[in-house]
């Protein structure tokens, strides 16, 4: 069974939704041009957490862990400082591994949260801000051709809409493979593994097709 | 003016309403209407999606649902509308759970069990005996995405250390990282650490609260969860289902997930059954299987999603009716995980279908096996736990034709002894399940009367004979007036014998000395008495496992003739 239902349309207004997977700040406005690449907003994340449990760790008695902590829960801590202290023949310290924040400060335990991780969600297509989802993202519009298709990686691209002229059957065309790089190709061709391994050598932006066969989907 | 209730369930493909009315005090299915499920997109579509349904249901019962504009609104204000409304769910994405619990024998898996039953996806096991550091614990919390936590282990009053370093790492995980959807928290683990955990976490409405899973060391009993897991799903899936929410205040219904619905009425079933045998659900969509299975007074469930790869595919052409190249079968295979819910084309393709739902039928009951040691499923001996009835149920069921259903069942089933197969070909089961509890007469009094399709009686024969041996005799009583038949069945066959249209018919089994027909000891026989049914007797003497030939032509062949021999 092959599924015929495609859908081609020129000069259509296109919309594309992007936003992050959880709340963040955006950072453009309705009516702003944005090119590819373009952040349009982005959460900052704690890059990784520390739990360190300073009763069991330093031998702290429980009731006494106010003398030995040196920080606060929230209070923000440097790459170095002491966090807790137990003085003694052998003082032993706890120390900020990174630049961070105290979190957490609870039966004993304490959480520093280190570092810093920007997820952010990039404008995959130029165009025009022409809404803004609050707390996560925009929708860009533009206008361009639309081609539904059925299936594909999830991933973007862009470059020159090419269609493949070559045919893989013909021996005389070996070795005369155009110059793909940086293009989206089409090809009515149909495309096994080793064909489609030969076509991403050639290190296109995209590849469309009219069908797949089931032996690539082991191919990413 | 009779009185009506109203069930939705809002599958993965379709959304059906089910109208039932009341009248002298007895239930009866009034009408049924189903719409294509709209779950994606903005509320108002979702909403409109409904409306449409519920005008179709108006327009055939005499029932106010909508307003006078067309439009949803408060049942409680309607003059007409249905006393009482459930609402069931199995569309949209599994919920995706993490299980935190202290061992794996007393708290992870009687916790897989319990979220087997609510369409979750275990993404994130935590045993706390495995004594993973705080840092490494708090980081695998963090990057699970984890929608829904449950939280087990520890007998009342037993040791709380490890569990209360968890409940704090979940305190951070809930705190520190913003989510669109807010995750849900169930608590079921040592009850000295209840409010321990509820005051600790702070998550409010987000927190439920139950009674210990672990009723004592090595028992459990899931359904004092049952509550705290309804309330965690209805809240994430109106917060996930844009329009949801507007709909169940609506219509005063409280969502609840479709496996679990169903669930209730097997277990009902298992309850209220007298042969000491289990009850057995398979519902067969194009996209999953759901297994429910009631035995020994316990109930579980499995939704079971297939995953198609080249051992799945190589599988899969072993139970094909033709023979079909493994390019055409895969190609065939990979267009219907995209596009599942299409409907074959050739008879070729059709093959293909049953092939794949034999196959997927097997790997849901196996997914069960694995979730529950003791439901008797072994993949190439079959089902030996004894279940009568087993009811088939879902789309894919209803789209075939009856002996085709029942031979995909038999093949991916592989029953032992005398069973019964009831086809749900209404998908009544889940719409009664949502109602149950606002009337339970209205189950009874619907199954009693016209809830399913008796499809078939099957007698397996379990013998050590040689394939060609006589394994066993049965006499066929049709009543006085016409003559008694006789069949001789010999071990390799599978052999339909036609009941009354109407009445019960009656056989004799007369197994030989080492033949096991279910009765209880092998050799074993006596009479039976079979309604009637649209496909018949269906006496299986194919043994366990089924004996296939090697060869790919003559297995379809043999497949072929199986199928023949129930119907064509």
């Amino acid at each position: 069974m092959t599924v015929r239902k495609v859908i081609i349309r020129s000069n259509q207004p296109v919309y594309k939704q992007v936003r992050l997977p959880l709340p963040g700040s955006v950072l453009v406005r309705t009516g702003q041009e944005v090119n590819i690449g373009d952040t349009l907003a982005e959460a900052v994340l704690p890059e990784e957490f520390q739990v360190f449990d300073i009763v069991n760790q330093l031998k702290i008695p429980p009731d006494k862990l106010d003398q030995y902590l040196k920080r606060l829960n929230g209070e923000a801590v440097s790459k170095g400082d002491v966090i807790a202290q137990k003085p003694g023949f052998i003082t032993r310290i706890f120390r900020a591994a990174r630049d961070g924040r105290v979190v957490s400060l609870r039966e004993g335990r304490v959480t520093l949260a280190m570092g810093e991780r920007k997820l952010q969600a990039c404008a995959p297509v130029a165009g025009t801000v022409v809404e803004i989802i609050p707390g996560f993202g925009a929708v860009i519009g533009l206008t361009g051709t639309l081609i539904q298709g059925v299936w594909s990686n999830g991933l973007n691209a862009s470059g020159s809409f090419t269609r493949l002229n070559f045919d893989f059957n013909d021996p005389q065309q070996r070795g005369q493979f155009p110059d793909v790089e940086g293009k989206i190709i089409y090809t009515d061709a149909l495309i096994s593994p080793e064909r489609f391994r030969m076509l991403l050598a050639k290190k296109p932006a995209g590849i469309v097709l009219p069908s797949l066969v089931p032996a690539l989907s082991g191919c990413h | 003016m009779p009185k009506f209730s109203l069930s939705l369930d809002i599958g993965k493909s379709r959304t059906q309403a089910s109208l039932f009315a009341q009248r002298d005090g007895a239930w009866a299915v009034e009408s049924i209407a189903s719409v294509p499920t709209a779950i994606e997109g903005d509320s108002s579509r979702f909403r409109e999606n409904i409306q449409d349904l519920l005008s179709q249901v108006e327009r055939e019962g005499n029932v106010r649902l909508l307003n006078d504009r067309g439009q949803l609104t408060d049942l409680c204000r309607l003059e007409g509308a249905p006393d009482f409304v459930g609402l069931s769910l199995s569309a949209g994405k599994p919920v995706r759970t993490a299980l935190i619990g202290l061992s794996e024998d007393y708290s992870i898996a009687p916790l897989r069990r319990l979220v087997s039953l609510f369409n979750c996806e275990v993404v994130l096991e935590v045993n706390l005996q495995e004594n993973l550091n705080a840092t490494a614990q708090l980081e695998r919390l963090l990057t699970s995405d984890v929608e829904l936590y449950v939280i087990g282990g520890g007998a009342n009053g037993g040791a709380s250390k490890t569990l209360k370093a968890a409940i704090e790492n979940l305190r951070l995980v809930y705190h520190l990282i913003p989510k669109t959807i807010r995750p849900q928290i169930v608590y079921c683990g040592n009850q000295r650490l209840a409010d321990y955990a509820q005051s600790e976490i702070e998550a409010g409405l987000d927190m439920h609260l139950a009674s210990n899973i672990q009723t004592t060391p090595g028992s459990e009993d899931p359904s004092l969860v049952w509550k705290a897991m309804l309330a965690a799903f209805e809240r994430l899936r109106i917060q996930q289902i844009p329009g949801l929410a507007e709909v169940v205040g609506a219509l005063h219904a409280s969502v609840i997930p479709s496996d679990f619905s169903a669930a209730r009425l097997v277990r009902f079933l298992e309850r209220s059954s007298d042969n000491g045998k289990g009850v057995l659900m398979l519902r067969v969509e194009p996209d999953s299987v759901s297994v429910i299975a009631a035995w020994d007074q316990k109930i579980n469930g499995v939704c079971h999603r297939f995953a198609l790869n080249e051992n799945a595919l190589e599988a899969a052409r072993g139970f094909s009716t033709h023979v079909t190249d493994p390019n055409s079968f895969a190609t065939y295979a990979h267009n219907r995980s995209l596009f599942p819910f299409f409907t074959p084309a050739t008879l070729e393709d059709l093959s293909i279908e049953h092939a794949l739902t034999r196959l997927r039928v097997r790997e849901a009951l196996n997914a069960l096996q694995s979730l529950d040691g003791d439901f008797g499923y072994n993949p190439s001996l079959g089902l030996t736990h004894a279940f009568e009835p087993i009811v088939l149920s879902g789309s894919e069921a209803c789209l075939a034709l009856p002996h085709q259903v029942l031979m995909t069942a038999l093949d991916g089933i592989l029953p032992h002894g005398i069973t019964t197969v009831l086809q749900d070909e209404r998908e009544l089961l889940t719409a009664m399940g949502s109602l149950a509890p606002k009337d339970p007469l209205l189950p009874v009094q619907v199954m009693d009367a016209e809830a399913f399709t008796n499809l078939a009686t099957v007698v397996t024969v379990d013998a050590p004979a040689a394939e060609g041996q006589k394994v066993l005799q049965i006499e066929v009583n049709e009543g006085q007036q016409a003559p008694r038949l006789f069949h001789k069945v010999q071990m390799g066959e599978l052999k339909r014998i036609e009941t009354l249209r109407s009445g019960k018919t009656e056989l004799y089994l007369a197994p030989e000395d080492e033949s096991d027909v279910g009765m209880g000891l092998r050799g074993l026989g006596g009479w039976i008495g079979v309604m009637a049914s649209k496909v018949g007797v269906v006496i299986d003497a194919r043994g366990r496992p089924l004996s296939l030939p090697a060869d790919e032509a003559a297995r379809a062949e043999t497949l072929r003739n199986w199928l023949w021999e129930l119907g064509g």
